[in-house]
């Protein structure tokens, strides 16, 4: 899955503290109990980058002071994979693996029938055999992928735009109109449901509703709501394009640009900000330093240096 | 931090001056104090508190030098430091000094003091190069908007101050005449911080400590500190932070941005529409001056050029003005001070017939110790004032700019070199001191960690006497190359040293690098000339009272136990039988023979008898017992003594080698200088005298070091590694150089 222009992986670790309060308010809504060892075991989940077992994120969340039974903590990974917030890869003889799912980023995986080391791939897979031997080590010797999928009954008998309750789970949409009112449209307006959004479907709960990711959160909707939420599959033509959104080391000197977003998070991200490093500010590239790095910059009719790591998080349309 | 008493009536006015770093804060605080400095501080990088005193009719007003920062928050330790001055000692007046040339992001600051509620005056600073830009700033309409005085000043020429100082005292006085505006965030924000203001003033334990609008819009901020103080002092902390994260969703669910990002734009937002108002253009071309000089001094092929011309000639123009050129009475500015000390130690020679303890105390502790590191004076100066210059004009930044990129490699970052710097980067003339204290500019932990503990291997100015003594001794015909070389061996160690302790010892990722590149400026003599005083008033301080501790300890530990006669004729015999050469081997046998009556054998004997009283001093033993190890570099018991002397400060080196060498002979008075005393002696060489120079570059740094390393690190550990790597690191390419150098026959 290609990554969309305009958001870079330094988003996706950004947004975990976005996902948190998301689904706290999920399963609050929901009706479950415990939500904060929930959420402490979801942000576990969140800090941990790749494979993990029950055992293993138990552990974590001892180190961190927050002990937990192994039967809760199952139980909640489950329904997180309910949730589409994690992936469980299911071995014969090997305790499950859980990794949690980023948004826009898919990858695939290979498991060692013998030890149950897992390694990632990402490529398109009628290059995979030859490939995987070459980066993973591994000798491939046999191999069995399920994809997921609408057939051509299902998609012949939708009209281009249609009921966000008929998109299956893993599409990506963008949303066309909402014949919603009051309070309920004021509230998933709020949570960037709105014409022209990027929705995903993460999970359907049979009849009850759907977990949607929408830009960079993820929201709970109910039938009714989803019943009345038109969508197009695909993404929006010009919000693909973000025509133009290039990053300030891509700008070159002497030319100038105005500030799209600022990517990246903490104290770095607040420090460009302080330095007026804001939204719509218009940059003029200077200089480069005698070694290539970093740059000089006009901003606010001052000169700031700046590393080419931080200006390669500053996303301007020249 | 000291916090100064608030007493209500209380007759002296404090004021705080706040604002951004290269806005002219400190000339103008310069300007305001005079010479009323009450602590006078390591300036240049402001990091330690500077307080001073304006007097004036009707009423004298004391005045902090807040640390120069751009904003507010709780990211840096100078921010914390500025913002707890602001909050708990509660001036009377803040003075905002903003940069009128770079208006819009000064009056971030500008709109966070606002924020605070406090008594706030804004010193338009730097008018006449915003005009000169062709800016032109309506005041009044300002201070309208504001609702804040805005006072005109050009702090580098001392314009404007008595106006500043008497509208400070204006607003000290009744602070209910200024009413500062509330900044506005625009729709969606303002309604958060309404409600969250009304929560936060409910609570009677918060409301009492903090103004309640600014503990909302921080927690708004999720300021780390802010919200420990909610957890700390409110009653009702857990309805407040609920709150606060309420407001936090609603802000973030709207603006689909973070809360604290949506308040940095909105206060970026409330700027430019003071400027709109405020500011009309009349010629849009910006600084044309220095983009011509930054066109040259940051070129890709000349920056570098022009970046080690500048320190090759600062060597010669420090050595050449303070050292060679006999400019004042015939001599050179160090002549004058050698020839004081030289005085001091003849005049007094009446006394050693009467007291001879009292006389060796003074001769050989104190012009010994002392004297030898105030001859080191006149350099000092000159090149502190060179570097005040380099650091007033701008240069300094591009010296960051450009060299960022190489010091990246090694785990620092271009702003680590203003710590390596004023420590002696420059090639001598620094101190390591104010150098630890200015790795506060440098936000991350680790980047700190790592500069302070390798910025005490540049060439400080406390090493430059040894060098020089040495140099001048062994190397007379190459000085300028020698020297050279030491420095670009400092750096090499310094900045592998950093790449090993940050790979090994101090992990984390490398934090952002973002700087604000200054407009050129002429520097004054009056600030060039504050600078490099306050530098050299530190110095000679330091080498008053530390350095003159030192050495009347080290004269008592060389002085202490005294030989008895029975001891003393042993221990000559034991002289005469050992293998080491502590005395002079020529007239052997005679020593014990009181009764020949030649000079010459009375001088040698009194020669070993003091040798000999040396060894069995406390020092001697130490040196002695050290010699085991120490000899694979070529030191003996002597020189050790001079190092273990250096643990405490390194100018003490060069006074106890010195003593222990002056010991050992008849009459100080009339001895040569300790250079052609030690060119003449048979146990150096210049092969010994290059380890030397090496091992006193690496090793240990002085006390006052490790103690700021220790407060400015936090923890005690950190001085203990630093001496550590360093000694082994030293006694390892001393030991190297030594053996290497002999078995190539060099130690001839």
């Amino acid at each position: 899955m290609p990554s969309v222009p305009g958001f870079s992986s330094f988003d996706l670790v950004d947004i975990h503290d976005k996902i948190a309060r998301d689904y706290e308010r999920i399963f609050e809504q929901d009706g479950y109990g415990r939500t904060d060892a929930r959420i402490d075991l979801l942000r576990a989940v969140l800090r941990r980058e790749g494979h993990f077992t029950v055992e293993e994120i138990i552990g974590d969340l001892r180190r961190a002071g927050r002990p937990m039974e192994s039967g809760f903590a199952s139980e909640t990974l489950e329904s997180f994979v309910h949730y589409g917030l994690v992936w469980a890869i299911r071995t014969d003889d090997q305790p499950v693996r859980y990794e949690h799912v980023h948004l826009l980023r898919h990858h695939d995986h290979v498991i060692c029938v013998r030890c149950g080391r897992i390694s990632e791939i990402d490529l398109p897979m009628r290059q995979w055999p030859r490939h995987v031997e070459q980066t993973t080590g591994f000798r491939i010797l046999q191999g069995q992928t399920q994809l997921r999928g609408l057939c051509p009954q299902c998609l012949s008998g939708r009209p281009a735009v249609f009921a966000l309750s008929s998109a299956g789970v893993g599409e990506e949409l963008h949303v066309v109109g909402m014949e919603l009112e009051g309070e309920e449209l004021k509230r998933l307006t709020g949570m960037g449901l709105r014409k022209g959004a990027r929705v995903e479907v993460l999970c359907v709960n049979s009849d009850a509703g759907a977990i949607i990711a929408v830009d960079q959160s993820r929201i709970a909707v109910n039938r009714g709501v989803m019943e009345r939420v038109s969508v197009r599959a695909g993404r929006l033509p010009e919000a693909a394009g973000r025509r133009g959104v290039v990053p300030l080391t891509g700008l070159g000197v002497g030319r100038s640009g105005r500030i799209v977003r600022v990517c990246g998070h903490g104290p770095t991200r607040h420090r460009l900000l302080e330095m007026g490093i804001t939204r719509g500010a218009t940059v003029f590239v200077e200089r480069v330093a005698p070694l290539g790095d970093p740059i000089e910059v006009t901003v606010k009719g001052y000169y700031l240096a700046i590393r080419k790591e931080e200006a390669s998080r500053i996303l301007v349309e020249p | 931090m000291a916090i100064i008493e608030t007493q209500p009536g209380r007759a002296v006015l404090r004021a705080a001056i706040a604002g951004n770093p290269n806005s002219g804060k400190t000339s103008l605080f310069n300007a305001l104090t005079g010479a009323n400095l009450k602590v006078g501080n390591y300036p240049g990088v402001t990091v330690e508190r500077r307080e001073g005193r304006v007097r004036c009719n009707g009423g004298d007003m004391t005045v902090v030098d807040l640390p120069g920062t751009y904003s507010l928050t709780a990211h840096s330790a100078d921010e914390v430091v500025a913002r707890t001055v602001l909050i708990h000692e509660r001036p009377d007046v803040v003075v905002d000094v903003v940069d009128a040339s770079n208006l819009e992001r000064n009056l971030y600051l500008v709109t966070q003091l606002m924020e605070m509620e406090l008594p706030l005056v804004i010193a338009l600073n730097m008018i006449d190069v915003a005009r000169r830009r062709g800016l032109i700033i309506d005041a009044e309409k300002m201070s309208a908007i504001l609702g804040v005085p805005v006072t005109e000043t050009i702090g580098n020429r001392g314009r404007g101050i008595t106006d500043l100082v008497n509208v400070c005292r204006g607003v000290a006085r009744q602070p209910e005449r200024v009413t500062v505006r509330r900044v506005t965030y625009g729709h969606g924000v303002d309604e958060e911080v309404d409600a969250l203001t009304a929560v936060v003033a409910g609570d009677p334990g918060l409301a009492a400590r903090y103004p309640p609008r600014w503990v909302a819009i921080k927690l708004i901020e999720k300021d780390e500190e802010i919200v420990a103080a909610v957890r700390r002092h409110a009653r009702n902390a857990g309805a407040i932070e609920r709150s606060a994260t309420e407001s936090i969703n609603a802000i973030e669910r709207h603006f689909d941005e973070l809360a604290e990002e949506v308040v940095a734009e909105a206060r970026y937002g409330f700027a430019s529409g003071v400027i709109r108002e405020c500011v009309t253009h009349q010629d849009l071309s910006r600084r044309r001056m220095t983009d011509r000089i930054d066109a040259v001094v940051c070129h890709r092929l000349l920056g570098p050029l022009i970046l080690a011309s500048v320190v090759y000639a600062l060597f010669l123009a420090v050595f050449k003005i303070a050292d060679e050129w006999r400019w004042v009475f015939g001599r050179s500015p160090t002549g004058v001070v050698d020839a004081i000390f030289a005085w001091l130690a003849t005049a007094s020679m009446g006394i050693e017939r009467t007291s001879p303890m009292v006389h060796s105390l003074w001769t050989d502790g104190i012009i010994g110790g002392v004297g030898g590191i105030m001859s080191f004076v006149p350099l000092i100066v000159v090149m502190f004032a060179f570097i005040c210059v380099l650091e007033d004009t701008g240069y300094m930044a591009r010296v960051a700019f450009v060299l960022d990129r190489a010091l990246k490699v090694f785990g620092l970052q271009g702003k680590s070199i203003i710590a390596m710097v004023v420590s002696g980067g420059l090639g001598g003339g620094g101190c390591a001191v104010p150098g630890v204290m200015a790795t506060r500019v440098l936000a991350d932990r680790e980047d700190r960690l790592v500069t302070m503990l390798v910025a005490p291997l540049m060439n400080c100015g406390a090493k430059l006497p040894v060098y020089l003594m040495l140099v001048a001794a062994f190397f007379p015909r190459a000085q300028a190359r020698v020297m050279f070389l030491l420095w670009i061996l400092s750096w090499a160690l310094a900045l592998c040293s950093a790449w090993i302790i940050r790979r090994f010892v101090v992990r984390g990722e490398p934090t952002p690098f973002v700087m604000e590149l200054p407009t050129y400026h002429v520097p004054t003599l009056r600030g060039v000339w504050r600078h490099t005083w306050n530098r050299t008033w530190m110095f000679v301080k330091k080498a008053g009272t530390l350095i003159l501790a030192t050495s009347v300890l080290l004269w008592a530990a060389m002085y202490f136990p005294q030989l008895d006669a029975t001891a003393h004729d042993a221990r000559i015999a034991a002289l005469q039988t050992g293998s080491d050469g502590a005395g002079s081997p020529t007239t052997e046998g005679q020593a014990a023979t009181r009764t020949v009556d030649t000079s010459d054998a009375e001088r040698d004997l009194t020669r070993k008898r003091r040798a000999a009283q040396l060894r069995h001093s406390l020092a001697g033993r130490a040196g002695s017992a050290l010699e085991g190890a120490s000899r694979w570099a070529g030191f003996d018991w002597r020189d050790n003594i001079a190092l273990i002397g250096g643990f405490a400060a390194k100018e003490v080196v060069v006074g106890t080698l010195g003593v222990a060498y002056a010991l050992g002979d008849v009459d100080p008075g009339e001895s040569e200088s300790l250079p052609d005393r030690l060119a003449a002696d048979a146990a150096w060489s210049p092969l010994k005298a290059f380890a030397m120079m090496v091992f006193v570059m690496i090793y240990a740094p002085c006390i006052t070091v490790q103690i700021m390393t220790w407060r400015e690190s936090g923890h005690w550990k950190w001085p203990l590694f630093s001496v550590g790597y360093t000694v082994g690191l030293a006694f390892v390419l001393a030991v190297a150089i030594y053996q290497i150098g002999m078995a190539a026959g060099w130690g001839a």
